[in-house]
């Protein structure tokens, strides 16, 4: 058994963006202090994604290339769960079409659970490959500091005891109720005031764990050539980086910072893929998480990562402007009337969900012959009119293969949050065709013989009731990037 | 084939409440209207009727569910009434439903309705609905227009015409039914609308503008059929005959597979390809002396005329831009204002139809009236261009 490191990354940030500046003239009438917040963008998920869909979508991209056979664990943290009892995880694993047999955990309860869940990863003595994801999409209250200054996203890494680009050279974690930062069930996020927490709580916790991890492995500060240091209020890693002496290192934070805003549980995590991403072998990277104590985590460099080099650095500065408004409806902030249209109540039957939902949430059509043409959804009598009682499916994934738009409509007569509503035809080279929606839309404007792969995405859900049921749909092949 | 219905059931009577917003009016109000004429046209009494047939398609905001309503609301004396659902072909299936009752002998005379009560929804459109549990879990919400606007980027690809071209002969076939609309006074929208208008119109589903659709409605409709004898033991002298009905449904295979192009309705093409061996027609585009379509959008009516055969493949925007459908062209098609303008509650369209050819045959059309009728044919079409059910019936004087 070797120790074990990472042997993939994958990111996914929505293209979606606010300035800053635009959420600070919103509300500059009564909050004018905002502008000292107002540098840089913070990424938006759309109202069809969540923790779950962009977990899914960094997920894809770390295992673009190598395949999910010996993936046998996958872990999702998040402070933004879309379900107190239905596990991210879980869900994340079936899109992602793993065995069920995969072992899976969902953390929260802390932005420090992305890095907590990767190191509990790559101590396990497992000679298999795990998932390890982080993803945030929190919604905050309209004018606050966390409105401004959190993004969305999502960061996947792959730990493995073989193939490893970065291996785990050392640790340290430290445990503290310390609390510069709450969000009580029902309650709005609560922060402590910004120089407690930058001139003491980092200090005492950040400094002392980072020093004990880069001892354990055998580095010294100015060894450290990447480093994704805590910053829960400004200038938090800027201080750190002159505390903690880490006089070569380039810091990763900022960036992702005025790029795509805090990412909670998932900054770490997208920070340690971009540092991976821009690394050369031999570097070595620090990686802090922060919140009711720190995590600190210490990589060496075994191999450079052959995604072109800028996949995850692309997917930061790629962006789509959109407005106040539109941003804040898509998170239900304003709660626009969308008329009478809107009425309509998507309320998922749990038992229609139990018969279908591994074709559904994995993508899964069927054919009922080796050289047959695949079709979407299965049928008791297939589309070539056999009994599938009597011949069967052999299962074919949909999610990873890319399909060709057969007709698309502009749809503005139909409920959509983010309307228009995009709808058409779509048929994969397997002969599979399927009236599907269209995600991303217009960023990359679509029309019939386009080429398009499917993203996972919410398809609905119960305003009444609260669940909601997520499908495929289709989205131009470079939408929301890839890496 | 079979031999077939024609010339074995005529229709004695035919009723239709006037289209439109009917905020004065409840289902059961709707129906008393339309029941009432077709009971005088037809000089029977209620209690000869020995079935009847209740189309309607969206029982949610309608009369419910069952064929109590139409029960109820005629006071039927007991008889066996069944209530029929084929989406916006829900029409036509209640008149084949009663057609096929008489022409089997089942029944001597027979009542076909169809009612819809869609404003009291609030809102523009038809009503949201599921399509199956199962369905709903990955089949789009699209609207109506949503789907059927997708024709028209198939159609354009595949005869090499643009957009704009398209577009022109679509505003001529809705100016085309807001001109005819304009003279029928049963009719929902009776204003006349310029070319520039309806090409300046806001956009509901690209290409389709405001009015490049057709609205919903308040409205019903049924006919009175019985057998050729017993229509003559009235007195009756010119009879409508029903030379066929014929009705396809789709089986998934213009949404599953590869085979389908999406610039045509297959199964309209299936129906009529029936219809046109039941009745005898050899030649549609010569031999139908008018039509009534489901031009619920501007495009449906453009791929039907090719569909139904009026038009060679590729020729309907042509054929359209010349007049050829128009009130003083060779094949009238929407005299009435179609859809369209006459109006669109959903389960009385079909009948609504076979009203207008009805009473064309009959010349009693005043000043819509059209010179030398002797065919009509009827095609009501539900569901979306990809997954649909097709209602052909061809209907013309008994000789």
């Amino acid at each position: 058994m070797h120790a074990r490191g990472i042997s993939a990354i994958g990111s996914y940030f929505p293209s979606i963006r606010v300035e800053k500046a635009e959420i600070y003239r919103a509300h500059a009438w009564a909050l004018p202090g905002l502008k000292s917040k107002s540098r840089g963008w913070r990424s938006a998920a759309r109202w069809d994604e969540d923790v779950v869909t962009m977990a899914v979508e960094a997920a894809r991209n770390a295992t673009l290339t190598m395949g999910r056979e010996r993936i046998n664990g996958l872990s999702l943290a998040s402070t933004s769960h879309p379900f107190k009892d239905r596990s991210s995880a879980t869900i994340a694993s079936a899109a992602l079409n793993l065995p069920a047999t995969v072992f899976t955990t969902d953390q929260g309860a802390s932005r420090r659970a992305g890095t907590s869940a990767l190191l509990k990863s790559l101590l396990e003595n497992s000679s298999r490959q795990h998932l390890v994801i982080a993803a945030e999409k929190r919604i905050a209250q309209a004018g606050s500091w966390a409105e401004i200054s959190w993004g969305d996203g999502a960061a996947a890494l792959v730990t493995d005891d073989e193939n490893q680009i970065a291996q785990l050279t050392g640790w340290h974690s430290h445990h503290e109720d310390c609390v510069d930062f709450y969000w009580a069930d029902g309650f709005k996020p609560y922060q402590g005031e910004e120089r407690l927490i930058k001139e003491t709580m980092l200090q005492s916790q950040v400094v002392p764990t980072v020093q004990a991890a880069l001892e354990k492995a055998n580095a010294s500060p100015a060894d450290v050539d990447w480093a994704i240091l805590c910053d829960p209020v400004p200038g938090c890693e800027k201080q750190l980086l002159r505390s903690l002496k880490l006089e070569n290192a380039t810091p990763i934070t900022q960036q992702l910072l005025s790029e795509v805003g805090d990412l909670g549980a998932a900054l770490p995590l997208a920070g340690l893929c971009m540092a991976i991403e821009k690394a050369e072998v031999g570097d070595t990277i620090l990686v802090t998480g922060f919140g009711n104590g720190c995590d600190a985590l210490v990589f060496k460099m075994l191999q450079a990562v052959d995604n072109g080099g800028n996949a995850i650095e692309s997917q930061v500065t790629n962006k789509r402007s959109i407005g106040y408004t539109a941003f804040a409806t898509s998170r239900n902030i304003i709660d626009l009337d969308y008329g009478p249209r809107a009425e309509r109540i998507d309320k998922t039957a749990l038992s229609v969900h139990e018969r279908l939902r591994k074709d559904i949430t994995a993508f899964i059509g069927g054919k009922t012959t080796a050289e047959g043409a695949v079709q979407f959804p299965k049928t008791a009598i297939a589309a070539n009119g056999s009994f599938s009682t009597e011949t069967g499916y052999i299962d074919v994934c949909l999610a990873d293969l890319e399909a060709t738009v057969v007709s698309i409509t502009t749809d503005h007569l139909s409920y959509c949050p983010d309307p228009p509503f995009y709808f058409g035809l779509v048929e994969f080279e397997n002969g599979a065709r399927l009236p599907m929606e269209f995600a991303d839309l217009p960023t990359q404007a679509l029309a019939a013989g386009d080429t398009v792969r499917m993203a996972f995405r919410i398809k609905s859900i119960d305003k009444a009731l609260g669940y909601r049921h997520y499908f495929w749909k289709a989205t131009a092949v470079n939408a929301g990037g890839t890496a | 084939m079979t031999a077939g219905i024609k010339d074995k059931v005529v229709i004695l009577g035919m009723g239709c409440s006037r289209f439109g917003e009917r905020w004065d009016c409840g289902t059961e109000d709707l129906i008393a209207e339309a029941f009432q004429e077709a009971l005088v046209d037809s000089g029977i009494q209620k209690d000869q009727i020995d079935a009847a047939w209740l189309g309607s398609a969206l029982d949610d905001i309608n009369v419910g569910k069952s064929a109590l309503p139409l029960a109820l609301g005629l006071r039927l004396p007991g008889i066996a009434v069944t209530r029929v659902e084929n989406m916006c072909a829900t029409g036509t299936e209640s008149l084949r439903a009663a057609t096929y009752a008489v022409a089997s002998g089942a029944a001597d005379i027979a009542l076909a309705f169809g009612v819809e009560k869609l404003k009291d929804t609030g809102y523009g459109g038809l009503p949201l609905r599921t399509k199956g549990l199962d369905n709903d879990l990955w089949m789009p919400y699209g609207s109506a227009p949503g789907n059927f606007s997708q024709l028209a980027s198939a159609y354009g690809a595949k005869h090499g015409i643009s957009m704009e071209n398209l577009k022109r002969a679509m505003a001529h076939v809705s100016w085309k039914s807001h001109l005819n609309g304009a003279k029928n006074a049963k009719a929902h929208l009776r204003k006349v609308v310029d070319i520039d208008t309806i090409l300046n119109a806001p956009m509901i589903a690209d290409p389709l503008g405001l009015f490049d659709c057709c609205g919903v409605s308040d409205g019903a409709a049924c006919a009175i059929v019985t057998t050729p004898d017993i229509a003559r033991s009235t007195g009756r002298q010119d009879l409508v005959a029903v030379k066929s009905i014929q009705l396809s449904a789709s089986n998934g295979w213009e949404s599953g597979s590869t085979g389908w192009d999406g610039s045509y309705v297959p199964t309209t093409r299936e129906a009529a390809r029936r219809a046109y061996l039941e009745a005898g027609i050899g030649d549609p585009a010569t031999d139908i002396s008018l039509a009534e379509v489901h031009d619920c959008f501007s495009v449906t009516e453009l791929v039907i005329m090719e569909d139904l055969g009026f038009s060679p493949a590729g020729k309907a925007p042509r054929d359209i831009l010349d007049g050829r459908f128009d009130a003083d062209g060779p094949l009238p098609v929407q005299i009435d204002g179609g859809l369209k303008c006459f109006g669109h509650p959903v389960g009385a369209s079909g009948l609504r139809m076979a009203y207008e050819i009805y009473t064309q045959l009959l010349g009693r059309a005043e000043d819509r009236q059209l010179a030398n009728v002797h065919t009509g044919l009827t095609h009501n079409l539900g569901g979306s261009p990809s997954n649909s059910v097709a209602a052909v019936s061809i209907l013309g004087l008994l000789e």
